[in-house]
């Protein structure tokens, strides 16, 4: 490839330290130096930090409802007391209705936490942030202030939703649906305009993340670095950046007219005075369903750098890849109407039904191409593999899943029953929760310095596979057999599969518990991470194991695509054997 | 119907019956089953056939000492295109044969039975051609009842459904369909019954508080049962307590907030209310002793029941205006009067006759 | 964008804000983050114009479904006023692209007053929107929904259409105001520092791009709300 040589525009010359070198004027200048960042992977790490904090909050609610339809009507929230975990927070009333109240607020905080504080912000604004630089050999994302804002403006929205929580929180799922969320009068009035207000703020983090993220990838890439050298995972956050800023706009004006109508009654959604439900779907679902997307392309990107990297394969069909991600994002905004087939008109129902159908299309092309991937690989079963193997098998389930949804006979039986409950889980948490858990795990290395214990985070993979298939596919027998969503209590028959699938969640839970005590102890006590752990030919592997502040040392120039290990690789050599690049003072020159 | 798609399902009876639980209750519900049977063997086929691949790679080529990764193609342009191809073709007949199913449950045969459906928090109240609306109910494992909906066997039904408030949805698993039923507008699909028997109805929409109890239980009956029903319960008539408590059970759907037993709902129970004083959250009070302030107040609190708030109570109750005639409103008072020991002598509660339900 | 602040400043102290600026060490060079901050800005711009589709989606729906509503209401909206609104924001849209010219030439006087005018005409927009339009309406019970208050109705369903009024003027204005900020924040450090000159306008530019689309948006607004019957 092209070598261009640009004169050193920056601190070639001092060698720094990690950028995770604590300040030298102590704990308090180094809280400082962490709060006036405009480093792309502080930023990075404190999204990832709070990101998992919210799947912790989000899980913990995942548990109680888990816990509270163990049995068909009575509730963990009984007459008798409070919810022993929260205390105060969920109070058990005197009446069943009061009761079912709190189920509702628990699933809806659920809901409303897992995805607009963990999986949309998730992927893009933690390894995104921190890699996407890396990655196309530039210093930082295009603009560095830019990108703090965002990080507050992410915290400004959570501390709005967890005052909302803390408020006893909204109780209307995570959909907002009119007009119950803009004429309910009970005593949630005010938290349902705070969790509005929060899912709002929150949409301009988004917006501002995806913008910086096109614009870095336009202009940023390294010399040497044309469209097709860049790696797949740039071409996930690609696709995933312009859903981001054209998407968002629309749920903004959305929940503004919400809140309107929350508190001005303006008559907009509310039938009441003359507006209409559907149009809130409508616009509701026009972002909602391209965000699901939002949601699964950077897991698919990183699925896709763990398969290449630990096979030692160039992928299959790299344009292929490339072209589906923006074939995903293009499509996903001509499909929004499957959320509504139980209330839009035949016609409307018909093309949406259709164009449905052509979202799996691209999608199906990706997994052809991750499974050939495979063939005559040197595929190595560790930790982040295995992630990306279940992220394979789980994220089939659930897009195959997908299918029966968006068939019209079929929906209008299943649509807001648990196989829609089990859908979702299993592309957005056996698909992208998978996925980024085990990036976290590829990448540690990388971003901390420091080596996880391999055997651990085998065992915690496994046991969050098993369980996550026990939760959720027992879920698709209720759905089909007539369970209902939202649902607090259920009739007798439901209680068996209901059991399982508790059960199942709280394996789950452990799973995560374990991979977070390895995340732990890795910090404390582990090994520490050599530059390049893996063997992969992406950037980031060029430099040290954490970065300095520059990232590089002098502008690197790219001389092979990212996933050329025939090429990069002597032939008939052991790979575990080859000696790694090594990254030297003054260049992170490949080969 | 689709002749493929039932071809394939039908080898596959006894696989349908156990993931659905049982089999659908028409044949426009079967037809939805064998539509689902074919895409889950479509699945299948393709899932068994990757995940096969995958794990016979992984096994094939893991990563053993000394063996490095062989060369193969980048890629191929011929089998791109057939995997991308061929399954698209799939596709489109899968959303073919969904939308013939789909639109033939929604376009009822002119000869349907109409039955009106008016969902609000958190009942059901069912409207038959002939005007009746009684309520008879069954307790279905969890707290509330269920409204008992009478159907013809062999006679096609359609349902058309508004909401008074909220949107709530009318799902019966039994017959594999269910539409949204919003406020401000008619939705509408058919069912025919082929046997007599049961079927649940929930709602499948989240609205609010008691979304969950909000079922309902259809009842199939031979034709001339039902017809003889439909007879029986045309304008029952009755003292004005007794049709204000037909009213209060059917349309009103009081029950979910308002116990008659004294418990405390989410509504003040109305149990001795009638002719008691109330305490308002605005700081005002009704003071009971007049009994035309008290039938007025009871008028005012279901056309606009925020206009006075109880104390201790949220301001939750939707306003009925519209929902009930003058002459209904006042059969209602008489009923809530009737439930107090303060009432007048002479208007104490009758027991109202066992509905004249038929036995199945 | 904001990436103009980040700069290392080079050059002799005496010099121009323009000629001492120095590109942010993460480009490759000056070019390179002009390039990116416009691009930056396009993308942004974009985001506006999917808001504000939002508000038109809705306005089409509801002049579908109500549309003698919407007569009723279009009548009390005053030509006029919504008339010399649209020369006004034509007018600033013309001088705040003059300003940019002049900052390409070096031309530092006319690029202040040019600058000055538009800010000038964001507010005279402003004031004729509430003193003459929100001001008068509002005190006669025009208002949105539930507030709507007017006896003299011409529609049911009139309140819907003050809605979508207020909410879409509203809206407006308020990117007129956020726009006139802006506008301000540049003529500031035109006025501190000569900052923009003919190889550094960045901000203006992108200032002038905002006035440019909240000019565009009521472009569109003003026939829907007020030519429209
Ligand atoms: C990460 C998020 C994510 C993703 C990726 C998807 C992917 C898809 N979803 Fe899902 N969906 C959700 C998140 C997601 N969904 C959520 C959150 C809801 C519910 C929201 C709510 O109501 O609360 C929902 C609901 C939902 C509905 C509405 C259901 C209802 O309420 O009635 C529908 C209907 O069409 C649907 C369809 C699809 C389809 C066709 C895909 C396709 O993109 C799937 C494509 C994937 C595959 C097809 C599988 C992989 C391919 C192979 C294994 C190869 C072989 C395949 C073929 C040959 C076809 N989804
Ligand atoms: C990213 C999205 C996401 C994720 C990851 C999950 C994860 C889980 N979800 Fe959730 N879910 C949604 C998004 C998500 N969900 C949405 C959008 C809805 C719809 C809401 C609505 O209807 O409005 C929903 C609804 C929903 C329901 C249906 C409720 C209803 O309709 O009545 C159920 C029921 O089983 C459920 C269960 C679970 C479970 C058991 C998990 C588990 O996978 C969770 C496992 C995680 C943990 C257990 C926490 C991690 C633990 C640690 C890190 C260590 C341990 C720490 C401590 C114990 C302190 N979810
Ligand atoms: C969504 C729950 C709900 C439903 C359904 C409901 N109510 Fe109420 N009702 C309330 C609440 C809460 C109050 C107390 C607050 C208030 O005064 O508005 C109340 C108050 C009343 C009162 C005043 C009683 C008192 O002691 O203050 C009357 C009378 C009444 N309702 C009648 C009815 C009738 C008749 C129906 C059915 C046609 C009905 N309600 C349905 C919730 C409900
Ligand atoms: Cu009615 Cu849910
Ligand atoms: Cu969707």
């Amino acid at each position: 490839m092209t070598t261009i040589t640009t004169p050193d525009t920056g601190h070639g010359g001092h060698h720094e330290g990690s950028y995770l070198t604590p300040n030298k004027g102590g704990v308090f200048a180094t809280i400082i130096q962490w709060a006036t960042t405009i480093d792309h992977k502080k930023i990075g790490m404190m999204y990832l930090f709070a990101v998992l904090g919210m799947f912790m909050l989000g899980g913990v609610a995942a548990l109680m409802v888990r816990a509270e339809l163990w049995e068909p009507t009575r509730t963990i929230v009984d007459s008798a007391g409070e919810v022993a975990v929260t205390g105060q927070l969920f109070k058990g009333g005197e009446t069943a209705a009061e009761n079912y109240l709190t189920y509702n607020r628990i699933f809806t905080m659920h809901g409303a936490v897992m995805v607009f504080l963990v999986i949309v912000p998730g992927a893009p604004a933690t390894l995104g942030n921190f890699l996407l630089p890396l990655m196309l050999g530039a210093k930082d994302v295009a603009f560095p202030r830019l990108n703090l804002l965002s990080w507050y403006i992410y915290l400004l929205g959570a501390a709005f939703a967890v005052l909302a929580l803390l408020n006893t929180g909204a109780d209307t799922g995570w959909t907002f649906y009119t007009p119950y969320s803009s004429s309910h009068a009970g005593n949630t009035y005010g938290n349902i305009v705070m969790m509005t207000t929060a899912a709002f703020i929150l949409g301009f983090s988004s917006i501002l993340t995806g913008l910086n993220f096109i614009v870095t990838i336009h202009k940023l890439r390294c010399p040497g670095m044309g469209w097709f050298d860049m790696p797949l995972f740039v071409w996930a956050m690609y696709a995933t950046s312009i859903i981001q800023v054209l998407a968002t706009p629309v749920i903004g004006i959305t929940l503004l007219l919400l809140i309107f109508e929350r508190v001005f009654h303006v008559g907009i959604f509310d039938p009441a005075m003359g507006g209409d439900p559907v149009l809130f779907q409508h616009f509701f679902w026009f972002y909602s369903h391209p965000v699901v997307y939002v949601m699964i392309l950077p897991g698919m990107g990183i699925a896709t750098e763990l398969i290449a990297v630990h096979c030692r394969k160039p992928i299959f069909g790299y344009r292929a890849i490339a072209f589906a991600s923006l074939g995903i994002a293009a499509v996903s905004f001509l499909v929004w109407g499957h959320h509504m087939f139980a209330s839009m008109g035949e016609l409307a129902s018909a093309v949406f039904s259709a164009l449905t159908f052509f979202v799996a299309i691209p999608t199906a092309v990706k997994v052809f191409n991750w499974i050939a991937t495979l063939y005559k690989g040197s595929i190595a079963l560790n930790t982040p593999m295995l992630y990306a193997l279940s992220f394979l098998f789980l994220f089939s389930i659930g897009g195959l899943t997908g299918l029966p949804l968006a068939t019209l006979a079929t929906d209008l039986h299943l649509h807001d029953s648990y196989f829609v409950v089990a859908h979702f889980h299993y592309v957005m948490m056996g698909g992208t929760i998978i996925a980024f858990v085990g990036g976290v795990h590829h990448w540690w290395p990388k971003m901390t310095g420091k080596m996880y214990t391999e055997w651990v985070g085998i065992v915690g993979c496994l046991l969050v596979f098993v369980g996550f298939n026990v939760t959720f596919f027992t879920q698709f027998f209720l759905g089909i057999q007539g369970m209902p969503r939202r649902y607090a209590s259920y009739v007798d028959e439901f209680q068996l599969l209901h059991q399982i699938s508790t059960v199942g969640a709280f394996a789950l839970g452990l799973g995560f518990f374990i991979q977070l005590g390895n995340f732990i102890h890795s910090l404390i006590a582990g090994r520490k991470a050599p530059p390049n752990p893996w063997g992969g030919l992406t950037l980031e592997w060029y430099i040290e194991s954490p970065p300095t502040e520059h990232n590089f040392h002098k502008e690197p120039i790219l001389t092979h695509g990212p996933y050329d290990y025939e090429d990069v690789y002597p032939p008939h050599c052991d790979p575990a054997d080859f000696p790694l690049p090594d990254p030297k003072p003054g260049g992170a020159k490949a080969h | 119907m689709n002749m493929c798609a039932l071809s394939i399902a039908q080898q596959s009876d006894w696989l349908t019956t156990k993931v659905f639980g049982a089999a659908g209750a028409s044949p426009l519900a079967r037809e939805s089953d064998a539509i689902f049977m074919w895409i889950f063997w479509f699945s299948t086929f393709w899932f068994v056939l990757l995940m096969g691949l995958m794990a016979y790679w992984v096994i094939k080529y893991r990563r053993r000492p000394g063996v490095a990764p062989q060369r193969s193609a980048h890629h191929n342009t011929p089998l791109e295109l057939a995997w991308t191809i061929i399954p698209s073709l799939f596709l489109g007949y899968m959303f073919y044969v969904g939308f013939q199913g789909y639109i033939s449950n929604l376009v009822a045969p002119t000869n349907a039975e109409v039955i009106d459906v008016q969902g609000r928090k958190w009942v059901w109240t069912i409207t038959y051609p002939n005007g009746a609306n009684p309520l008879t109910s069954i307790t279905m494992g969890n707290n509330q009842a269920a409204p008992e909906i009478y159907i013809p066997v062999g006679r096609p039904v359609q349902f058309r459904m508004t909401s008074a408030d909220v949107m709530h949805s009318f799902w019966i698993p039994d017959f594999r369909f269910k539409q949204d039923v919003l406020p401000n507008r008619y939705s509408s699909f058919w069912i025919e019954a082929e046997e007599p028997g049961e079927h649940v109805v929930y709602c499948a929409e989240y609205c609010g508080d008691l979304h969950s109890e909000m079922s309902a239980i259809i009842r199939a009956i031979p034709a001339d049962e039902y017809d003889a029903y439909l007879k029986s319960i045309e304008d029952p008539g009755g003292p004005p307590e007794v049709r204000g408590k037909r009213l209060v059970d059917t349309r009103g759907g009081c029950a979910a907030c308002h116990s008659i037993d004294g418990t405390k709902g989410i509504g003040p129970t109305w149990k001795d209310a009638w002719g008691n004083p109330v305490q308002f959250a605005d700081g005002t009070s009704l003071a009971g002793d007049d009994p035309d302030a008290w039938d007025n107040y009871i008028r005012e609190s279901i056309i606009n029941p925020n206009a006075k708030i109880h104390t201790g109570y949220a301001p939750a109750m939707a306003s009925y205006a519209g929902a009930f005639t003058e002459e209904e409103l006042g059969f209602i008072a008489a009923y809530i009067k009737s439930l107090s020991s303060k009432a007048p002598a002479g208007e104490i509660p009758t027991e109202q006759a066992p509905a004249d339900a038929p036995s199945n | 964008m904001s990436t103009i602040d980040t700069s290392t400043k080079a050059g002799a102290p005496g010099e121009p804000g323009w000629k001492r600026y120095k590109f942010a060490n993460h480009f490759r060079n000056a070019e390179d983050e002009f390039d990116a901050c416009k691009l930056g800005f396009w993308l942004f711009l974009a985001t506006e114009v999917l808001l504000f589709s939002g508000l038109f989606c809705a306005y089409a729906m509801f002049r579908m479904k109500y549309p003698e509503a919407f007569a009723a209401g279009s009548h009390h909206l005053d030509v006029k006023y919504g008339g010399i609104n649209t020369l006004v924001l034509l007018l600033s849209s013309f001088t705040v692209a003059m300003s940019i010219r002049c900052a390409q030439l070096n031309n530092q006087k006319w690029l202040r007053i040019n600058l000055i005018i538009t800010i000038l005409c964001a507010f005279l927009f402003f004031f004729i929107k509430l003193a003459f339009e929100y001001i008068p309406k509002w005190s006669q019970g025009i208002r949105p929904g539930i507030l709507y208050s007017n006896p003299f109705a011409g529609h049911p369903q009139e309140p819907t259409w003050w809605s979508v009024y207020y909410g879409a003027t509203g809206i407006h204005a308020l990117h007129v105001l956020i726009g006139a900020a802006l506008l301000i924040w540049c003529l500031v450090r035109s006025f501190r520092s000569n900052q923009y000159g003919p190889t550094h306008y960045t901000m203006l530019e992108n200032a002038g791009l905002y006035w440019h689309l909240v000019d565009v948006i009521w472009i569109f607004l003003f026939p829907l709300l007020y030519l429209i019957h």
